[in-house]
């Protein structure tokens, strides 16, 4: 959590846009529309730091994810880690650029071969990229990584489906730590947990980052667990960014009135609190990607909209010192 | 207020290929009519099976309802015959599912899904059932109602299906409405949303509702009171505002504690409870929470506790309560 401002950025972006093709038709295939999933998302991440990605369902952070791994070739825009650019790289080049940067998934279940024992999934990165030369360094690494996540090496032996959820999920980390990376994209590596292990999960990712100086890219949906984990926060909405900010900051003072809905709509576990709570209910559920609403994407279900919303885009702009808004509304928005 | 349902130490067992596992395990709670109840607890804690022995929805097998009573309005229904039962499910007691994709059948409109329980419960003709359930769907907030009637759910969002099933649920006037993590699979903004109308509706039509969560959260706002479950058992009963302020148990004092709170100061470290949730097939001697508990002592691990008052309208299950502190 310590975090220098001086820090260089590891990981930049700049107008990333990803459109998925929509088409009709079974042997003559037609392109009839693009769902724009990411749409002119620019941002960085700070090297030792924890960036949380937060936004509902639909609104693109995991796809945000996917295209910075390379699991998605972006239809537009440049992403920059560590000074590489790694847009249309090739995939041997790829390959030195994944041992930096690795991925926990959000679903322990799934994410696990169930044929693989759990020190075969660990070891699996260790051999694709020859990091341990004999057998027996192989084994004492898998040991060390089993421990460092707070599970037994005797454990090795055993397949997915003899660990619970809480312990899968930390088998996911010990796999991407298991290349020494430096940027780990964790998404929503809690949300399908039990609040008891979830805490659990969240103290290990935080003491492994302090431990082994990793950047964190944290996609969630929690926020109260992203305000916990992260050093500054980006929210988006359909494909948008519409507010970068450090975390005290975003949540003391945030400035667009979707970020400001988005917290009101959070439940605290206080009736006293909960009772006079004043809360922003927005209208509406979120337009479809294959057709986004003209100018502002959130103007449809804004509280405050104004007629020009729906005609320009707002530009992300940096309203005050490290703090981004793409709203017109915002005092100091020009 | 009177007592509307009265469950008596039911308890509700799966035999599984593995041994007998008590999902349910010697449960007793009451709920008043008119009276919010939420339901707490972690998967696997017997939250949503305890919801389904109420609506006799207990897949048998492998489970079956071994011992206890369910008294809905001074009746026991677990004596009831399946026709009986039938009659009861939607017209007195309805539930709202977790899964607003699933719950929902895709063959099917959604006036079909609506007017089913209009015309089988009350008897409506098809004209009265189209012209209620249109009354329904602007209850529940859906504008264009005549529309929406015509389609299927698969061109509805996630939160309007939701509103569906809440409009189906209430579509009888029901005495008590089961919400089983009715906001799970939504958004926050969704939630927010589907809460208040929830919250709204239960108040208008006078029914007694049970939210089953795994948030604490969510039922801040809006339940009277709220009961923690934890491996097959109640172990905490309390009025809502107290529970929150001076729980009476370790349990439930580390559920308040590992969550994050977005208006309190950002702590270090999140504090746990270690270990995971016991396996209910295993037989265990003394407090189930006893290997996970801070506060445990050698009593706990012999004996189990008895659910006892600790408090006005406040019962705990747990041999150490008045050394709990405050989260």
């Amino acid at each position: 959590m310590s975090l220098n401002l001086q820090n260089q950025p590891i990981l930049e972006i700049q107008n990333l846009k990803m459109y998925f093709p929509v088409t009709t038709g079974n042997i003559f295939k037609r392109q009839t529309g693009e769902i724009k999933a990411v749409d002119d998302v620019s941002f960085f991440v700070k090297e030792g730091e924890t960036l949380g990605l937060v936004g509902e369902s639909g609104s693109g952070k995991t796809t945000v994810g996917k295209c910075i791994l390379q699991l998605h070739q972006p239809t537009a825009g440049e992403i920059t880690f560590q000074g590489q650019r790694i847009v249309g790289m090739k995939q041997n080049e790829l390959k030195q650029i994944r041992k930096k940067m690795q991925v926990i998934f959000q679903d322990p279940y799934g994410s696990l071969n169930p044929r693989m024992t759990c020190g075969d999934t660990i070891g699996e990165p260790l051999k694709v990229h020859q990091i341990t030369k004999t057998k027996k360094e192989y084994q004492k690494k898998i040991a060390s990584l089993l421990e460092m996540v707070g599970l037994s090496p005797y454990m090795a032996n055993r397949y997915p489906h003899e660990f619970s959820g809480g312990q899968r999920q930390r088998i996911g980390i010990a796999r991407a730590l298991a290349v020494s990376p430096n940027l780990i994209i964790c998404d929503e590596p809690v949300s399908a947990l039990d609040v008891s292990i979830q805490a659990q999960i969240i103290n290990l990712l935080e003491s492994l980052q302090k431990e082994l100086n990793l950047t964190y890219l944290f996609i969630g949906h929690d926020l109260s667990v992203i305000r916990h984990i992260s050093d500054r926060i980006a929210v988006m909405y359909l494909g948008h960014v519409v507010e970068i900010a450090d975390k005290i900051e975003l949540y003391e003072n945030p400035l667009h009135p979707y970020t400001k809905a988005l917290l009101s709509a959070v439940p605290i576990p206080d009736p006293k609190i909960e009772k006079n709570r004043n809360r922003i209910i927005i209208e509406g559920e979120l337009p479809s990607p294959l057709n986004p609403p003209s100018g502002c994407v959130f103007h449809t279900r804004c509280p405050i909209s104004e007629p020009n919303c729906s005609k320009f885009i707002p530009k992300l702009q940096e309203v005050k010192p490290n703090h981004w808004v793409s709203c017109f509304l915002t005092p100091g928005y020009k | 207020m009177s007592k509307l349902l009265e469950i008596n130490n039911l308890s509700t067992n799966f035999f599984t290929p593995r041994g007998i596992l008590k999902a349910v395990n010697n449960i007793s709670y009451n709920v008043n009519s008119g009276e919010i109840v939420g339901i707490v607890g972690e998967s696997g804690s017997g939250k949503s099976v305890s919801a389904l022995s109420i609506m006799g929805l207990v897949p048998n097998p492998p489970g079956k309802i071994i011992s206890g009573e369910i008294i809905f309005n001074g009746q026991n229904i677990l004596k009831f015959s399946n026709s009986k039962m039938r009659k009861l499910r939607s017209k007195e007691i309805s539930m709202i599912f977790q899964e607003p994709m699933t719950c929902l059948n895709p063959v099917l409109t959604i006036q079909r899904q609506l007017t089913e329980t209009l015309e089988l419960h009350l008897k409506l003709t098809p004209k009265q059932s189209f012209s209620r359930s249109k009354e329904l769907l602007s209850m529940v907030g859906i504008p264009d109602a005549e529309r929406i009637l015509k389609n299927f759910p698969h061109t509805l969002s996630g939160g309007m299906r939701q509103r569906i099933m809440i409009a189906i649920a209430i579509s009888c006037n029901p005495k008590l409405i089961i919400a089983d993590e009715p906001t799970t699979a939504l958004d926050v903004t969704i939630q927010a949303q589907i809460l208040d109308l929830l919250k709204t509706i239960t108040s208008d039509i006078g029914s007694a509702m049970i939210i089953i969560t795994h948030n604490l959260g969510i039922v801040a706002k809006y339940a009277d009171r709220v009961l923690v479950m934890y491996g097959g058992k109640i172990i905490e009963n309390s009025p809502a505002e107290e529970i929150y302020y001076s729980p009476k148990h370790p349990y439930t004092l580390g559920l308040l504690r590992a969550v994050p709170r977005l208006d309190a100061p950002i702590k270090n470290q999140l504090e746990t409870i270690e270990g995971t949730t016991p396996d209910l097939t295993e037989s265990i001697i003394g407090c189930n929470f006893s290997s996970r508990c801070e506060f445990s002592t050698n009593k706990c691990e012999k004996e189990d506790p008895p659910f006892s008052i600790v408090g006005k309208e406040h019962y705990s299950a747990c041999w150490e309560s008045n050394k709990i502190p405050k989260p």
